[in-house]
């Protein structure tokens, strides 16, 4: 595969900031339509940054499945009728990396010179469906030709790598029911956005219903409606808004086969590897500079062979690294502070944005009960499809 | 538009590179490696191979309900061929592992929406006597 990315071996400047966020409460949101949760966390995210509607130049927005999950496309002109702005208005679809995606937009278009300010969203209504036709549509993220053909699942999909990695480690099913236990405790520290804010155990994970064997219900990320919006800004504008803004300092994309099983490794991502390794040097920061990172735990092992994708830990021990507590509030670095994708829920063209709002928040400050005291560089790993996309952002105090 | 695949899912035919000898399943027209470089020509699978991983999908897909739960794996075919997915089938629980040799058998994959087009394609079922 031809690679990307080396011409960012010197650094890049980025200048662009974050000045607002906004979030709705993540989980089954029946009394809410896309509509109303996208417009919900855009307005959120403008009062946020203290902004007006009209100050806003163009909006990225991330979604994978409109169409299959609620019968709308046109999301870019959606949002835009809804917030009451006739602007460039895009969707972004990368999966459930579409998210990232977008916010990747709202730089590359800040950088060009076309916006001062952009809004960048992500929403996803999931539960107006019943789980079996969310399980297939979420299957159009992988092969469908040659994956869901078969009657593959997206738990499948992560269980084949699941079972490879304990195998080839040694990897045991309570160090990756570890990152899901660590998460949902996390979750209880965000409660007006988790979906799932309460404690699990261990046992519990393993004992809850089998879903793709060795993966339990415990092991996956829920399905979930939720939107999130963050505001992007030229930095030297910034500071005319925020008194605290927060930068964007690194951004890496990469992609790999759709199918899993044309990859030459199935214990982890090549594609987190490339992106994280582009977003550090664009950066210009190392692995150890990271001071919390939100990564795409999709499912438990996800989260394990994020770790090693990433560095934080060697290839084959991200099992131990987790159960060992290295990423708990507190620890060498504190993974998924918000509950992850685990606990705090999945709306999948959301996701990245929701990551990148949580990082926002601990640079900030402003992350309460779940505060990692001092963070200064912060960071998402956000995976589309079983690693097809994967995108890394850096965000600096 | 399945039917346009027929012969790949049926035959487990697929391409490979003349160039740097690496097969592909589904088939490229483009060797990644080798770019404009390399040949690729059609190519004809063992139908003969060992489980990489496995897994026992509990829940289902649309279309997939009546056969659940139903074993899937990632096989690596005999003389270096390519990695493929597929159910795995005639197969006690116990027996199901790495390492296991299987072979391809034509079946039945799922129905397809309320007219019930019936979808074929392969499944791996474990050898019974090696085709020596």
């Amino acid at each position: 595969m031809l690679s990307t990315g080396a011409k960012f071996a010197k650094g890049v400047d980025m200048r662009v900031a974050v000045i607002g966020v906004g979030l709705t409460k993540f989980g089954e949101v029946w009394t809410k339509s896309l509509r109303d949760i996208a417009l919900e966390a855009g307005v959120k995210a403008i009062s946020d940054a203290n902004i007006s509607a009209a100050d806003i130049d163009a909006m990225f927005i991330g979604n994978m499945s409109a169409g299959r999950f609620s019968g709308q496309e046109h999301l870019g002109a959606l949002v835009a009728d809804q917030v009451g702005v006739s602007i460039p208005s895009t969707r972004v679809e990368g999966a459930c990396a579409s998210g990232s995606l977008a916010l990747r937009e709202g730089v590359s278009s800040i950088m060009a010179g076309l916006s001062d300010v952009v809004l960048v969203g992500g929403a996803e209504k999931m539960t107006d469906i019943s789980t079996e036709y969310a399980t297939t549509g979420l299957m159009g993220a992988a092969d469908e030709e040659w994956e869901g053909f078969h009657g593959m699942t997206f738990p499948g999909l992560y269980a084949l790598m699941a079972r490879k990695h304990m195998h080839d480690f040694g990897t045991t099913h309570e160090q990756m029911a570890s990152a899901a236990v660590k998460n949902h405790h996390n979750a209880t520290m965000n409660k007006d956005v988790a979906q799932y804010p309460f404690e699990i155990t261990v046992d519990k994970v393993l004992n809850s219903a089998m879903i793709a064997s060795p993966l339990t219900l415990l092991d996956c990320s829920p399905i979930t409606d939720g939107a999130a919006a963050i505001i992007l800004c030229r930095e030297d504008l910034a500071k005319k808004y925020c008194d605290t803004p927060v930068y964007v300092t690194g951004s890496g994309q990469a992609s790999d086969t759709l199918a899993l099983h044309d990859r030459k490794s199935l214990t982890g991502l090549q594609a987190a590897v490339d992106a994280s390794r582009v977003a550090y040097k664009m950066a210009g920061i190392g692995v150890k500079d990271v001071d919390v990172c939100e990564v795409h735990d999709c499912f438990t092992i996800a989260e394990v062979m994020a770790c090693e994708d990433l560095g934080f830990c060697k290839k084959g021990v991200g099992g131990k690294f987790i159960e060992d507590g290295n990423t708990q509030i507190g620890g060498k670095i504190p993974v998924n502070t918000s509950g992850g994708l685990k606990a705090c829920g999945h709306p999948v063209g959301a996701t990245g944005i929701k990551q990148a709002s949580e990082i926002v928040l601990q640079l900030r400050g402003d992350a309460g009960k779940r505060q990692v005291n001092g963070a200064e560089i912060g960071m998402t790993h956000n995976v589309g499809g079983s690693g097809a996309t994967c995108v890394v952002n850096i965000f600096r105090r | 538009m399945l039917w346009r695949r027929f012969r790949n899912k049926y035959h487990l035919i697929g391409t490979y590179c003349e160039k740097c000898k690496t097969g592909f399943y589904p088939p490229r027209e483009v060797c990644p490696e080798c770019r404009r470089g390399g040949k690729i020509v059609e190519k004809q699978f063992s139908n003969y191979g060992e489980i990489v991983t496995y897994t026992v999908v509990s829940a289902p897909p649309a279309g997939f309900e009546k056969g659940a739960p139903y074993a899937l794996a990632i096989v690596k075919m005999d003389d270096n061929g390519p990695n493929v997915v597929g159910q795995v089938v005639d197969c006690d629980d116990e027996k199901l592992g790495m390492g296991l040799r299987v072979e391809t058998t034509f079946r039945k994959i799922y129905e397809d929406g309320k007219e019930g087009i019936v979808q074929y394609g392969l499944k791996f079922m474990p050898i019974t006597h090696e085709n020596l």
